[in-house]
């Protein structure tokens, strides 16, 4: 996710929506993670790759840390400044520039003492600063004298801020610039009188929690020079406005390293997420089981195969009356029944071959030409495995809809429906460990602990309606949001269930002509009233919280913005996990959804 | 028993899914902790779970045992140590010290509203000093009471009202030697406070028995007639009850009236915590929760004592019907079905009977 | 007097009447000559009205002024409904009266609508009256927390020749409960003018205590706030002597999950307060911040964090101990806060029904009171 080269001499921005582990990317470099993955060494299990990780990006070296970052969350601690009306605009950000100041100053001391194993503030006096701090004209000063002066400042700025009287001005500290970049550089801090041997590096974390006014000013000071003092920013992507949101292409600036973090999971390394919150998972569990050895994964149970094998003849009786007696199919279904497989698996693959034939009629019905498929044909279709295990998909989904089977479990099924979300994959597994946990009380009389694959998709289920529900109160515009997603959503199942699944395994997600798109972000920056501005800003909140992801995407000579519902909806509107399949729509139609109209114009739209 | 051995236990009585096992587990581990685990009255190692699953395999599996395990679930009011000695020592700074300011109000000609004036006057600090604290019965916590409100002195406490006889003299001089500043003035008391934690039907306060008054009340009422401790001129005695039905409040209050021309002083009763008509179980209300009481019923518990009520005892003393527990036992005006623990049936908060009390 | 001589609390000895008492005690002060302005919110809760009917019954209209807080927000259809009732009944009585209605803007950013409301009364001459009544039911917390701090702020500082203050709220637990708040602000805030110094971060490794007021809401709210605060311990507050005796117990089970399996609260620092009184509701806020204080001393103190998912009745009580507290550097407390932006009714309550089931509670903050 990180450069190997140069790191430490670029800014770095991390975006993410709610829970996504921008803070826990950031607490990786703090003195406590930091020195556990140096003492544990390479050869740990769980955190040797860490430790390699960081040995490459010089984090640490042989010898153990060599950077040491302190973390400053910005959330909700400087915003009320910006309500002290009485107080002109200059004031107030001058105050805020002070009172960082001070809290990074002394943040860094904190990281360095944590670092060397001191306590703060107990050890305090142990620690300076070379060169003192401009304000004082003094060649070093202690880190007792940093938190005397920070605490000074503070309980004035906190006296300002609970006055029942108008706010004293004069009460207020002041700076222009962030002097503490400056102040914090190589070799400037000692301990016991001797240079640190880790570099101060600052994260600031919730950018986005600053008003608007002071992150432009943070962002001026940060991006405008280079300063001695590595800092990160690590914002949710909601800071964006609209029109920032929806832009699917990023400018390049060789000195700042922008992360999405759930972009990056999202691309080639779903594998390594599903690791990722494997890991997670398991790790979960042994808190609360005692069954040492076994994995989260292996507790989920996801074989069913008496309700299979239950269904398994009406699925063979529909598929030969859909083939409607025609010869030419008989040959497919004698090569699926011949196979040696589970019940479940020949359930599936002979509702695929139900697809597939439906696709030949239909595709002979609107060609009106009879050409037979040989066993050729379906060897080279085979080789399409892509798409044939998309079909498997999607006839896997069908049964389930058909005979109300469980889709919606398993280990790989969990991780998908995360969205590349950590938080998300807590939150709907969070149910799943807690009957776990408590079934492992009652092991003793059943003796394994495994949750049935109808059981877990109950749970998920339930999960999912929780998230539904908490979205009514936790989004602005709730009910827009909800009613937008709704429409997305049902448009979607509809396109997904058509008999030849044209869109296998489903379609997930829909799609804006790019010049539409424009138009939107236009309209969002231009902050006017019109529909398309508040459409555009139903859409930045749903993007901000990650409940839809954007994609740009080439197709029929177009280009397109594609939106794709989290995952986790995908079981409120029984659809597949995988992404690709889309259907383009326009702003009309976003807008009639978000307003809760949800009658369409027939036909209008042809799939891609 | 340990923890997950009597869950387990819990979870074949019932009959359990995982689903519903994941529902309950958490939440009646919780209560356990929070509050029935501290139930007194169990023998040692036992824990509110065990006890749960053994009251439960009384009862017919399927919805008999449902609904038994409902009454648990939605109807018991159990009043732990915590909350009763909470209501102990809020009694005096809500309940009594408030009247208190009342009455040193009108002696001093202060409206009563001004708790600033009334506060630092001589006449609040001699009703405050001229009142005396009575415990009805060991539940009245007198020591609580003390301890929470250090302003109220051990000399104006007694813990147990059959000693007030033999302490009055002492009582006495204390009072005037801080009042007087002699312990040969002319203070009495002039507010008796009499406390006790629990009444359902307020027979064991006053009663009428073959044309004469018995309970507590009359037994202190006949103590302190004749005794100087009082100024009976000026006398205002306070009943308070940490926990009183309504049932018990309207008997005794109505009992209070028919006596008020025999007693000296003005008299009152009032409660910390009600218990209101919603909460009693009657008969007749839930066809399957009277055939619970019905099935597991000992006779063996309708003895003498639980004779002078009505009924036999299975809706409680006095058929009062409470689904109450009190965390240092179970009063016997509640269904017995909760407390009766005898060779025949098993009680979910055991009752240990001492039947001075509770009545 | 015996030997622990405990630091007595402001509100030790306080003055809280209800309903029959309530109204006699008016009836008595009005007699006496009292002038009252009388502060009150418009909204859709159908007890909006029930202080000013009280005194209305006994005080003649010349000595009844009525300031009326406007301050948006939003409601569903039934809230709606409701308040065109209860606007229709407040037209009604205060058609004979010296009436203004005065506006709070700022309503979906918590902490500049607090400050707006401090800021709606900024001398005590606006007021001309010998007492000052502030009736709370149809104003939120973000607004009556500053407000009644701002008032009690001005009365103090006035001195002896302040009007009296006193504070209306009608105890429904029933109505509360009908009443439910959806559109959680994703954060929690420090209430203006209670954020202490927990903002600071120098003192950032002293202990926090939450003492969160439970009452019939969204545990999600307690989540935000517990966010906010970020407590070393918690202890709840569960409301007991409560009308139902059970009101406690439901609490511990709605909340359970949220409070005491994962924020691993212990059940042993649960603290009760009576449900009716805000007076008891204080003390025994006030007394575990000294405790705390006392028991941390060694670690330099401790901070300790209110807040209110209770009634306006009960969240009455920490404001006043949040009040009294303010500006004690040994004992840093805050108030936090989480908005909703929209709230429901449940079902269609008539006025009537409202005063039919609610106890109308009169506290007096300050004045002659406590002189």
């Amino acid at each position: 996710m990180l450069p190997e080269d140069e790191l430490w001499d670029r800014r770095v921005i991390v975006r993410s929506s709610p829970g996504g582990g921008k803070t826990t990317l950031l607490r990786v470099f703090t003195p406590g993670p930091l020195r556990i993955v140096h003492r544990n060494g390479g050869s740990d299990d769980q955190t040797g790759d860490l430790y390699r990780g960081l040995l490459r990006r010089g984090a640490l070296d042989r010898e153990g840390p060599t950077i040491a970052a302190a973390l400053i969350p910005l959330a909700g601690k400087y915003s009320p400044l910006d309500q002290l009306d009485s107080v002109d605009e200059g004031t107030r950000l001058r105050a805020f520039l002070a009172l960082l100041n001070a809290r990074i100053l002394l943040g860094a001391l904190r990281a360095q003492l944590h670092m060397a194993a001191l306590r703060f503030p107990d050890d305090l006096e142990r620690i300076g600063i070379r060169g003192g701090l401009e304000a004082s004209q003094r060649d070093r000063i202690t880190g007792l004298e940093v938190l005397a002066s920070a605490t000074d400042l503070e309980s004035r700025v906190a006296r300002v801020l609970s006055s029942l009287r108008a706010p004293d001005e004069e009460m207020l500290p002041a700076i222009d610039e962030l002097l503490c970049l400056n102040e914090l550089g190589k070799d400037q801090i000692l301990i016991d009188g001797k240079p640190v041997r880790s570099r101060c590096v600052i994260m600031l974390d919730d950018v986005h929690r600053l008003s608007a006014s002071q992150r432009r000013l943070l962002m001026e000071i940060l991006l405008a020079e280079r300063t001695p003092t590595p800092v990160w920013i690590a914002e949710r992507r909601e800071a964006l406005t609209p029109d920032e949101l929806l832009a699917t292409g990023a400018k390049e600036d060789r000195d700042v390293v922008t992360i999405d973090i759930e972009r990056y999971w999202r691309g080639a390394r779903r594998k390594a997420f599903r690791r990722l919150v494997g890991g997670v998972a398991n790790r979960r569990m042994s808190l609360s089981i005692n069954t040492p050895g076994s994995s989260f994964a292996a507790m989920l149970d996801d074989s069913d195969e008496e309700g299979w094998a239950e269904v398994l003849p009406k699925v063979e009786a529909s598929m030969i009356e859909s083939s409607e007696g025609r010869k030419e199919f008989a040959s497919w279904v004698e090569a699926q029944l011949s196979k040696e497989a589970t019940a479940r698996e020949r359930a599936v693959g002979m509702r695929s071959l139900q697809i597939r034939v439906a696709r030949e009629l239909t595709a002979q019905q609107l060609t009106m030409d009879v050409f037979v498929r040989d066993e050729q044909a379906l060897a080279s279709l085979e080789e399409r495995r892509r798409e044939a295990s998309n079909i498997r998909e999607a006839a896997e989904l069908f049964l389930s809809r058909e005979y109300e089977l469980p889709f919606y479990f398993g280990e790989s099924r969990l991780a998908e429906l995360s969205s590349a979300n950590v938080d998300q994959f807590l939150d709907l597994g969070g149910d799943l460990f807690e009957e776990l946990a408590g079934i492992s009380g009652a092991a003793l009389l059943s003796g394994n602990v495994t949750l049935s694959a109808r059981r877990q998709e109950e749970i998920l289920q339930r999960a999912v309606r929780a998230m539904w529900k908490q979205l009514g109160s936790s989004v602005e515009g709730a009910a827009r949001v909800r009613a937008l997603l709704d429409g997305i959503g049902n448009y979607c199942a509809e396109r997904s269930y058509l008999p030849n699944a044209p869109y296998a395994p489903s379609v997930t997600g829909v799609a804006l002509r790019r010049s539409e798109a424009e138009q939107l972000q236009e309209a969002a920056a231009a902050g006017t009233t019109g529909w398309r501005s508040q459409l555009a800003r139903t859409i930045g909140t749903l993007l901000a919280h990650n409940l839809i992801t954007v994609q740009a995407s080439e197709a029929k000579g177009q280009h397109w913005a594609v939106f794709y519902l989290n995952r986790a909806w995908c079981v409120r509107f029984g659809l597949a996990l995988g992404y690709g399949g889309w259907q383009p729509s326009d702003v009309e139609e976003l807008w009639a959804w978000a307003e809760g109209n949800t009658v369409r114009t027939q036909g209008r739209l042809e799939g891609t | 028993m340990r923890d997950s051995l009597a869950e387990t236990l819990l979870i074949r009585v019932m009959g359990w899914t995982p689903g519903k096992v994941a529902e309950e587990r958490p939440l009646l581990q919780a209560l356990a902790d929070y509050k029935y685990d501290g139930y007194e009255r169990y023998q040692p190692g036992m824990r509110f779970i065990e006890s749960l699953a053994c009251w439960l395999s009384q009862f017919e599996p399927g919805f008999e045992r449902e609904r038994a395990y409902r009454l648990v679930r939605e109807q018991l009011v159990f009043i732990s140590r915590p909350e009763l000695e909470h209501l102990v020592a809020s009694s005096y700074p809500d309940y009594i010290r408030p009247r208190l300011l009342r009455r040193a109000g009108e002696d001093e000609n202060i409206p009563p509203y001004l708790v600033g004036k009334v506060k630092g006057s001589r006449a609040f600090n001699r009703r405050q000093r001229g009142s005396l604290f009575v415990g009805l019965s060991d539940g009245s916590r007198t020591d609580v009471l003390r301890r929470s409100n250090p302003i109220i002195s051990n000399e104006q406490v007694l813990a147990d009202y059959h000693g007030l006889q033999s302490r009055s003299p002492g009582l006495l001089e204390d009072l005037r030697e801080e009042i007087d500043g002699d312990k040969e003035g002319k203070s009495r008391f002039t507010s008796l406070i009499l406390l006790d934690d629990f009444s359902a039907s307020g027979l064991s306060y006053l009663r009428m028995e073959e044309s004469e008054r018995k309970g507590k009340i009359a037994k202190i009422a006949k103590e302190i007639d004749g005794l100087d401790l009082f100024d009976e001129e000026d006398l205002e005695v306070m009943i308070l009850l940490y926990v009183a039905t309504s049932q018990a409040l309207d008997h005794i209050e109505g009992e209070l009236g028919k006596l008020a021309k025999e007693l000296p002083g003005t008299w009152s009763v009032g409660k910390m915590q009600g218990l209101g008509d919603s909460e009693v179980i009657r008969k007749g209300v839930d066809p399957v929760l009277d055939k619970l009481i019905d099935e597991v019923y000992d006779p063996a518990i309708n003895d003498k004592h639980m004779k002078k009520g009505e009924g036999d005892g299975r809706y409680g003393f006095a058929n009062c019907g409470l689904p109450v527990v009190l965390s240092h036992n179970t009063p016997n005006n509640s269904l017995a079905i909760l407390w009766a623990d005898t060779a025949k049936v098993t009680g979910l908060f055991p009752r240990v009977t001492r039947h001075r009390e509770n009545l | 007097m015996s030997g622990t001589q405990t630091n007595e609390g402001r509100w030790q000895n306080y003055v809280l009447h209800l309903d029959t008492e309530l109204k006699e005690h008016w009836r008595e002060r009005f007699s006496a000559g009292a002038k009252v302005c009388f502060i009150m919110g418009i909204g859709f809760d159908p007890r909006m009205c029930l202080g000013l009917e009280c005194l209305r019954d006994v005080g003649a209209p010349e000595a009844l002024q009525v300031k009326a807080i406007e301050f948006g927000g939003n409601a569903d259809q039934l809230a709606e409904e409701s308040a065109k009732r209860t606007r229709a009944r407040f037209e009604e009585l205060v058609n004979e009266l010296d009436s203004e209605i005065v506006s709070v803007a700022g309503e979906g950013d918590i902490d500049r609508f607090a400050r707006n409301a401090a800021g709606l009364f900024e001398t005590l001459e606006q007021l001309t009256a010998t007492d000052i009544v502030v009736d709370v039911d149809a104003l939120p917390r973000s607004l009556f927390f500053p407000l009644i701090s701002k008032l009690l702020f001005l009365c103090d500082e006035a001195g002896v020749t302040a009007p009296n203050l006193h504070v209306f709220a009608g105890n429904a637990a029933w109505l509360d409960e009908l009443i439910v708040g959806e559109g959680l602000d994703e954060t929690a805030v420090w209430l203006y003018p209670y954020a202490g110094t927990f903002l600071s971060e120098a003192d950032q490794h002293l202990p926090r205590i939450w003492i969160p007021i439970l009452g019939e809401g969204d545990p999600l709210a307690l989540q935000r706030i517990f966010e906010l605060v970020a407590p070393t311990e918690t202890c709840p507050l569960l409301p007991f002597p409560s009308r139902n005796p059970r009101r406690g117990d439901l609490l511990f089970e709605a909340y359970h999950g949220a409070l005491f399996d994962r924020l691993r609260t212990d059940s042993g620092t649960v603290i009760y307060a009576d449900e009716g009184n805000p007076f008891q509701v204080y003390r025994r806020l006030r007394e575990s911040t000294l405790r705390y204080g006392k028991s941390l001393q060694e670690l330099g103190g401790c901070k300790v964090a209110f807040s209110s998912l209770s009634s306006k009745l009960v969240s009455l009580g920490a404001l006043l101990a949040a009040y009294e507290l303010m500006g004690d550097p040994d004992h840093i407390t805050g108030v936090a806060e989480v908005g909703t932006q929209t709230h429901r009714l449940l079902r269609e309550i008539s006025i009537e029904e409202a005063r039919e089931k609610t106890e109308l509670a009169g506290l007096s903050l300050a004045g002659d009171c406590y002189r």
